[in-house]
């Protein structure tokens, strides 16, 4: 039709989607709506402070429906919905694009964390403080529209210089984390692949060949 | 005259030999237990069954005592005669009250004018004073019906149109009204009635032309305009998706901004670097394995990918660039176009082997879910699973073919 797509590009880019919550103090829950005990936010924002409105139009989050006009819309930032509740829940959170991507909406699923736990041995007592619960995803563009390439490569990620490279208190997600994690992966992946050898070994010695489903008679 | 003689006389063929002899009617004996009479009413012989058909109307039940009804003269105060005509009226008490279609010998309100009212209010140059005359007494006879007053009008010769004639009638009066009760001292009726007396012959004669037209048309032409009026309605119900329509497409359209001038493929120079251009592009085309084929975006994109020049001559055709990183930028052969969530495409595992999967996992410390889910992050998640799939898979034939060997062993042992 027109549309301008540049081939063979991807742009990745990551984004925070989570909730935080925090018990209501006794004068709080007197305003607030009875049984309720906590004030929760659900949110879409990007890694280091990054502004995601350029490239991100609205973010729609369905809320139980319990909660009047449970189809929140937030068409600016911060892309966040505030409320007070006492139980938790699973939130559809819709994320929609700018027109000129001429992108799908990508949709997540998150579970609302309203409770704190210790866990000790066996029990398990609960606890009155502030929770978080967040998770680091990241949208990938594959060849992105002209229009959407020129917004993004117009705003960096994070705080103008990409992924921060380590880890600060309040914003856990950098290279460094990441570098933890394909640490782990790769220790795992040697871990296997030794058991994998030493199958193989075993499995030549009774005859049979990896390939082959049937055994060979002896 | 048997039936033997008639054909003889026809020369018929004759029927076969013997005529036949009457048929005995063999009926159902009578049992013995029964009378003649009894039997005679049961079973084969029963009577033949009576329909009551009531041919007459029964006589209407009426509980009142019948009314007197009287041979009454009356008199019709409409008329001017005194005529004494006579009807059938129930006897009552009461006097008989007025002769009830006298109320409707009414007659319409027809305001006159004196000589000054007409000098001073309702000269006309189409309207002498003599045929305005005519015009009233025609109006005051035949009580402003336009019809009956236009069809018996004739002055001095001269026919005149129902809506002249109305129109005139309805100034006259219109122009006595305001005259003797200013606009501003008129009662609620009064004003009713001045804005009902306001006639536009020409619209009128209009109306009544578009009427005559429409009484005439063609049956086709009755059916085109009934197709015209449906395609009408349809239009107006989805006019809305319609104009959103449209805005994408214009919104679609105006995006491609023209980034360059044409005038440089207006020169010979131009023209053959652009050939040169396409011809490379064709060549690189060919040599790709597989065409892109997974969008018919893609076939566009790759004829549109001929180096664009601008006017400077730098090429604007996107590719790597040293600050890629810090945008997320990165370049791939082969990409399905779309946006997606880079943890939701992460492959699945057979729901045979899910179970054992994640049991490994956990042993080895991994969490089911990545916590920063990366690109290298998912690649060597992925590569992860597809060990742990092939190592169960090992497990497997290496138990069965275990299993199988012990068996052996105890056989052989057992035989020795």
């Amino acid at each position: 039709m027109g549309i301008h797509r540049i081939s063979k590009c991807q742009i990745s880019r990551p984004i925070i989607v989570g909730n935080d919550a925090k018990p209501l103090t006794e004068e709080e829950k007197q305003n607030a709506p009875k049984d309720h005990t906590h004030h929760w936010r659900i949110f879409v924002e990007g890694v280091d402070g990054e502004d995601i409105s350029p490239w991100i139009r609205k973010v729609v989050f369905k809320l139980h429906d319990t909660y009047h006009n449970s189809t929140r819309i937030i068409e600016e930032p911060p892309f966040e919905v505030n409320e007070t509740g006492w139980g938790e829940f699973d939130i559809m959170i819709r994320v929609f694009f700018p027109p000129e991507a001429h992108e799908k909406p990508i949709t997540f699923f998150h579970r609302l964390k309203l409770h704190a736990y210790l866990t000790t041995g066996d029990t398990v007592t609960p606890l009155n403080e502030y929770v978080k619960s967040e998770q680091y995803e990241e949208v990938v563009f594959n060849e992105p529209t002209e229009i959407m390439y020129n917004i993004l490569t117009q705003h960096a990620i994070g705080d103008g210089h990409g992924l921060a490279v380590e880890p600060e208190p309040g914003h856990e997600f950098s290279l460094q984390r990441e570098q933890d994690e394909v640490d782990k992966l790769d220790i795992a992946v040697g871990k296997v692949n030794e058991m994998i050898q030493s199958y193989r070994k075993r499995l030549q010695e009774l005859g049979g060949t990896p390939e082959q489903g049937t055994p060979v008679a002896q | 005259m048997t039936s033997a003689d008639v054909r003889d006389v026809f020369e018929l063929p004759l029927t076969d030999a013997a005529p036949k002899k009457k048929q005995k009617h063999v009926g159902e004996r009578r049992p013995k237990g029964i009378s003649r009479e009894l039997f005679s009413l049961l079973g084969e012989n029963s009577a033949p069954l009576v329909i009551y058909q009531n041919k007459l109307k029964e006589r209407p039940k009426i509980n009142q005592k019948a009314k007197r009804w009287v041979w009454q003269p009356f008199t019709n105060n409409a008329r001017d005669d005194g005529l004494v005509l006579h009807h059938w009226v129930q006897k009552s008490e009461t006097p008989p009250e007025a002769y009830r279609f006298e109320k409707f010998n009414t007659h319409a309100a027809l305001e006159t004018y004196s000589d000054d009212e007409y000098e001073r209010l309702l000269r006309d140059d189409d309207w002498s004073r003599e045929e305005t005359d005519y015009l009233m007494e025609l109006c005051k006879e035949y009580d402003v019906r336009f019809f009956i007053i236009a069809d018996r009008y004739i002055f001095k010769g001269r026919k005149r149109r129902l809506e002249d004639i109305k129109d005139r009638l309805c100034k006259i009066q219109r122009a006595l009204l305001v005259d003797r009760h200013p606009l501003n001292t008129m009662t609620a009726a009064q004003s009713a009635l001045y804005n009902s007396l306001a006639y536009d012959k020409d619209q009128e004669i209009a109306r009544k032309e578009y009427l005559e037209r429409l009484m005439a048309r063609t049956p086709e032409e009755i059916a085109e305009e009934e197709a015209l009026f449906i395609e009408l309605k349809r239009i107006q119900a989805t006019q809305e998706k319609m104009i959103r329509d449209r805005e994408d497409i214009l919104r679609l359209l105006s995006e491609q901004k023209p980034t360059s001038n044409a005038q440089e493929y207006l020169t010979s120079s131009g023209l053959s670097g652009l050939v040169q251009d396409m011809a490379a592009t064709e060549k690189a085309r060919k040599r790709v394995e597989n065409p892109k084929f997974t969008s018919g975006v893609d076939m566009y994109s790759s004829r549109v990918s001929a180096p664009v020049r601008n006017m400077n001559g730098r090429s604007l055709r996107r590719g790597p660039m040293p600050d890629d990183a810090i945008y997320g930028v990165s370049w791939h052969e082969k990409l399905q176009t779309g946006a997606f969530v880079r943890s939701q495409r992460l492959p699945t595992i057979k729901a045979s082997l899910t179970q054992r999967v994640y049991g490994i996992l956990a042993e080895l410390g991994i969490p089911m879910r990545l916590v920063m889910p990366t690109e290298r992050t998912c690649t060597k998640f992925t590569q992860l699973q597809n060990d742990i799939v092939t190592l169960l898979e090992l497990k497997r034939q290496v138990d069965r073919l275990g299993a199988e060997h012990d068996i052996q062993e105890k056989l052989n042992h057992g035989g020795a």
